[in-house]
């Protein structure tokens, strides 16, 4: 079931949110149950065949975590170590079964020239967040940093509706108490109102906002760079600019906008959830990008990848080398495919060129702390520059697609607009084509209308205060260094006036509900 | 309850209450306008088209603009015409529903039904609506071979468009336009017509400002190469467009049974029943796209259609013995019309003279096709081999000479041939592969 469609907002949420509130007048555990019934069917609604999975997956990390606490209470050491092993290594072979195989075999076939048969397995919704979130449980809990005892809260914990499909990755230690201390028996209208504030602007991010540009680089738009790429058509430099950025504003507004739906529907109930987005575009270097894109993930790759691997403990070289190995797992985790590996790849190396940047200036004797506007902006605009190009790989369905278009951007294959917006161009068309643009009149999309879209999201990315900073008289979001909001006037209050604008945003998102999209991370 | 808690109750409130008054106050405000047409399309408004309003409606665009799918299932209830013209894109741009011998008595144009990339089962569904809003008195379907895949699927929405021989139809219609009129599209261009008199007579305050935008050097005609070029990459999207790799071989029949010449079959069922004048014709696509179905080794499949579309009509004709045959004309393949080479005039881009690309004619085909259907004077100047009435005693025969033609535009056409492999290779479609 989608956020953003008519079933959830005027069906499920609301028969939810009473059923809950009457269950939990009765007992706690009778609306925690409610909670959990009403997660499986939300994940049941788009294919019921997958519940068991789903089941399956958190009977199988509870009873694990279980075995390995009553190992260690045994002080069997090496009998608890097994345990979590086979746990995770269960738990990667179920996530690589059904993500992984059809690709393992494909490889396969293109190095050996072998003809094994590809399975093409529909991708169970979800199955890569809760799995990582249950193996960071079952890893804290060797570390005896987690214990949960119930499974109820337990089901609850994997399956709570608002994260199951997209996450945020919720991390138990933050999230599990919650559960357990879930008392509210009447409505809390503060909760509902702050709830659904932060729900309205990530509906109308999503579904105005990211579905608005997002039809510009639709793979059903055949005059999308991405398509014409895709099929070895050349792509000019305008083409591949106006599309490489239209899919970094889409997918930002598409994943930032179900996060902020998912923070302001667990709040309303008064589960608080971790930021996943504090203003990614704003950042001005790779590593600062890092802090504030899906920031969750972020943190479970550092906390369960990056530092076992060793992290910075090893040296300049390994720490870099464990950046790459990082980053490329995390490429891979997004899909299965070579144009994932080649993001990861490239986010790897700018870490590491930011890293040794950062050393080199050091050991220059430079104050890191000190910088001049020009600088900060022009550090602003690199670092965007280079996760566009990034967004290039991640959103081609080839390498050699994605290389056309990174050409196309670096003006190796011509600078063409399409003859119909000459006109509204005016003077400036001509300009244009003493500078060398040609205007064609076939294949090419008409940049004006995106070149608008593109400018009032850049606008709303690189100026406008994001969700949290707007919501930071409440505090929807779990408190985070990473995530503490900055200075803004545009702040959010349960007033007349904010009353007003929420109505017309939520009107207008409502209104634009006409063909609901999912959300580009259910691909994930 | 603390002072937040009755703030925000109150803000719970009024946000219910203006969120209430909003999406009453749109529909109304929809309807009023109607930007696009669909509350004049469902009855909800009335209608006076002007002459200009008419020949649109008749073309599928006109009360809802654009002539998609959705607009001709719409528009086609409001024009409820005496002659449809089915077909695909060919049909949708190129051909001329003013055409004379299609009119009525009184003068009314035909209603174009054409839609852009059409499958024989969307066809079918269209064809049935039609029938079942008022059976029209001659209908006219333009076919082409990648319609047949069975594999191939209605576009997407089109299933969830009201039809009216599906029970309920009233109440899809409704539900459908009050969707429609839902929406924020819908509203902004509602608030537009409500603004724009306000802002002519803003702009009337001021004096004309309007500077002429300078033209610029003019560019230098399309070359020959540049043309070339312009259609292997229209090639690309042709044929990823019409013949998708489905990794399957191309055929008629899906898993579940459903057959793309039995939707052909029932039409002409439909039309015997309600004694509509039906027309087939095999539309003439360029010789280039003709070259793709050879290279991607599906030309058993191409006879198989023409031999399967004969059958068809040879049964029905069988069964209705003393009442006229229901003809299809054949304007594929390698013919004078469709081997058009690429030409340049002096000072002029280079182009084809009778096609827009691979699939598409231009207009002056579409004419040329309907003077050979409809028998006009014209006709008589036509060239010869463009147009055949196939039926099975000719249909072995016309085969054989299609062959032979292919084989010689083949061996003298080379460029174009070179051009649609070079098409097929870049998309990883083995250019020769037998599927």
């Amino acid at each position: 079931m989608l956020f953003n469609s008519y079933v959830f907002l005027f069906g499920f949420f609301p028969v939810t949110l009473a059923a809950y509130l009457l269950a939990a007048r009765v007992s706690h555990r009778l609306g925690s149950g409610v909670l959990v019934v009403a997660s499986l069917f939300f994940y049941g609604w788009w294919n019921p065949t997958y519940v068991p999975l789903l089941l399956a997956s958190a009977a199988f990390n509870y009873g694990m975590s279980r075995g390995i606490v009553r190992a260690q209470a045994l002080a069997r050491p090496a009998l608890a170590k097994a345990v979590l092993v086979a746990t995770i290594v269960a738990d990667l072979v179920l996530l690589g079964y059904y993500k992984y195989y059809g690709f393992l075999l494909s490889t396969i076939n293109e190095l050996a020239g072998s003809d094994l048969a590809v399975v093409t397995l529909v991708l169970p919704l979800g199955i890569s967040f809760f799995t990582f979130t249950q193996i960071a449980f079952v890893v804290d809990t060797y570390r005896s940093e987690a214990r949960e005892h119930d499974p109820l809260y337990y089901l609850l914990f994997v399956t709570w509706f608002p994260h199951l499909i997209a996450g945020p990755i919720i991390h138990h230690k933050a999230t599990m108490p919650q559960f357990a201390a879930l008392a509210k028996v009447r409505l809390d209208w503060l909760a509902l109102a702050a709830g659904s504030a932060m729900f309205t602007i990530g509906l109308f991010k999503k579904v105005v906002l990211a579905d608005g540009i997002g039809a510009y680089v639709s793979s059903a738009n055949a005059m999308s760079a991405f398509t014409k790429a895709s099929l070895g058509v050349q792509v000019g430099f305008f083409d591949a600019w106006s599309a490489a950025l239209a899919y970094t504003l889409q997918l930002y507004f598409d994943f930032s906008g179900y996060s902020d739906m998912a923070v302001g529907l667990s709040f309303i109930f008064g589960v608080r959830f971790p930021a996943n987005f504090n203003s990614p575009y704003k950042a001005r270097n790779i590593i600062e990008f890092w802090r504030r894109w899906h920031m969750t993930l972020s943190q479970f790759l550092r906390d369960y990848l990056y530092f076992p691997l060793g992290g910075n403990r090893r040296g300049a070289v390994r720490r870099y080398l464990n950046l790459v190995l990082t980053m490329l797992l995390g490429g891979l985790w997004h899909g299965a495919g070579w144009t994932f590996v080649a993001w990861g790849a490239l986010h790897g190396t700018y870490l590491v060129i930011n890293h040794a940047w950062r050393s080199l200036r050091a050991s220059a004797g430079a104050d890191l702390s000190r910088s001049t506007l020009a600088g900060r902006a022009a550090a602003r605009t690199l670092t965007f520059a280079a996760v566009v190009v990034g967004w290039v790989f991640f959103r081609a369905t080839t390498f050699s697609s994605a290389v056309d278009i990174v050409s196309g951007m670096a003006g190796l294959n011509g600078f063409v607009l399409a003859a119909s917006d000459r006109p509204a161009l005016g003077a400036f068309a001509d300009w244009l084509v003493s500078a060398g643009v040609t205007f064609e009149p076939a294949m090419q999309m008409s940049m004006l209308p995106l070149a608008a879209w593109i400018v009032s999201l850049l606008v709303i990315v690189q100026w406008m205060p994001n969700s949290q900073e707007i919501m930071q008289r409440f505090s929807v979001i779990l408190d985070s260094r990473d995530a503490a909001p900055a200075a803004t006037r545009i702040t959010w209050r349960p007033s007349l006036g904010w009353a007003f604008v929420a109505a017309v945003t939520f009107t207008v998102a409502l209104l634009s509900l006409t063909k609901p999209s999912e959300f580009l991370y259910y691909q994930f | 309850m603390s002072l937040d808690s009755r703030h925000a109750r109150r803000y719970m409130i009024a946000m219910g209450l203006i969120v209430a008054a909003l999406l009453a106050t749109v529909p109304s405000l929809n309807i009023a306008m109607d930007p696009l047409g669909y509350a004049r399309a469902a009855g909800w408004r009335p209608a006076r088209p002007s002459e200009l309003e008419l020949a649109f409606a008749s073309s599928g665009q006109w009360p809802v603009p654009d002539g998609t799918r959705e607009a001709k299932v719409l528009n086609v209830r409001y024009y409820a015409p005496e002659s449809v013209y089915f077909g695909s894109s060919t049909v949708w741009s190129y051909i001329d529903s003013g055409y004379a011998p299609l009119r009525t008595a009184d003068g009314r144009r035909a209603f174009n039904f054409g839609i852009a990339g059409a499958t024989a089962r969307e066809l079918l569904t269209a064809f049935e609506h039609v029938v079942a809003l008022k059976p029209p008195a001659r209908i006219v379907l333009g076919m082409e071979f990648y319609m047949f895949s069975a594999d191939k699927p209605s576009a997407p929405g089109f299933d969830e468009l009201p039809f009216a021989h599906r029970p309920g139809y009233q109440w899809d219609l409704a539900r459908f336009v009050s969707r429609r009129l839902l929406t924020a599209d819908y509203t902004y261009q509602s608030a537009a017509m409500l603004w724009k008199p306000i802002a002519a007579g803003l702009a009337s305050w001021f004096a004309p400002t309007v500077q002429a935008a300078g033209q610029g050097a003019p560019k230098a005609p399309m070359s020959r190469d540049e043309f070339q070029q312009l259609m292997i990459d229209n090639d690309k999207i042709i044929i990823t467009a019409l013949y998708p790799d489905t990794g399957r071989p191309y055929r008629f029949v899906d898993d579940a049974g459903w057959s793309s010449l039995g939707a052909i079959r029932r039409i002409v069922e439909i039309a015997r029943a309600h004694r509509i004048e039906l027309t087939l014709y095999i539309s003439p696509n360029h010789a280039r796209s003709y070259e793709a179905i050879r290279l991607l080794g599906w030309w058993p499949q191409f006879e198989a259609w023409q031999r399967g579309l004969v059958q068809v009509l040879s049964d029905d004709a069988k069964a209705h013995p003393g009442e006229a045959p229901v003809p299809l004309w054949d304007f594929c393949c390698y013919t004078t019309v469709t081997t058009d080479t690429i030409a340049q005039v002096p000072g002029e881009a280079a182009g084809f003279r009778l096609f827009a690309d691979s699939i598409h004619f231009k207009t002056v085909v579409g004419f040329m096709l309907m003077d050979r259907i409809f028998r006009t004077e014209a006709s008589r100047a036509l060239p010869d081999d463009f147009g055949v009435l196939l039926a099975a005693d000719n249909l072995e025969r016309h085969q054989a000479l299609t062959r032979t033609r292919q084989a010689t535009y083949t061996a003298t056409h080379s460029e174009d041939v070179a051009a649609v492999t070079q098409a097929l290779k870049s998309l990883g479609r083995d250019p020769g592969a037998a599927k």
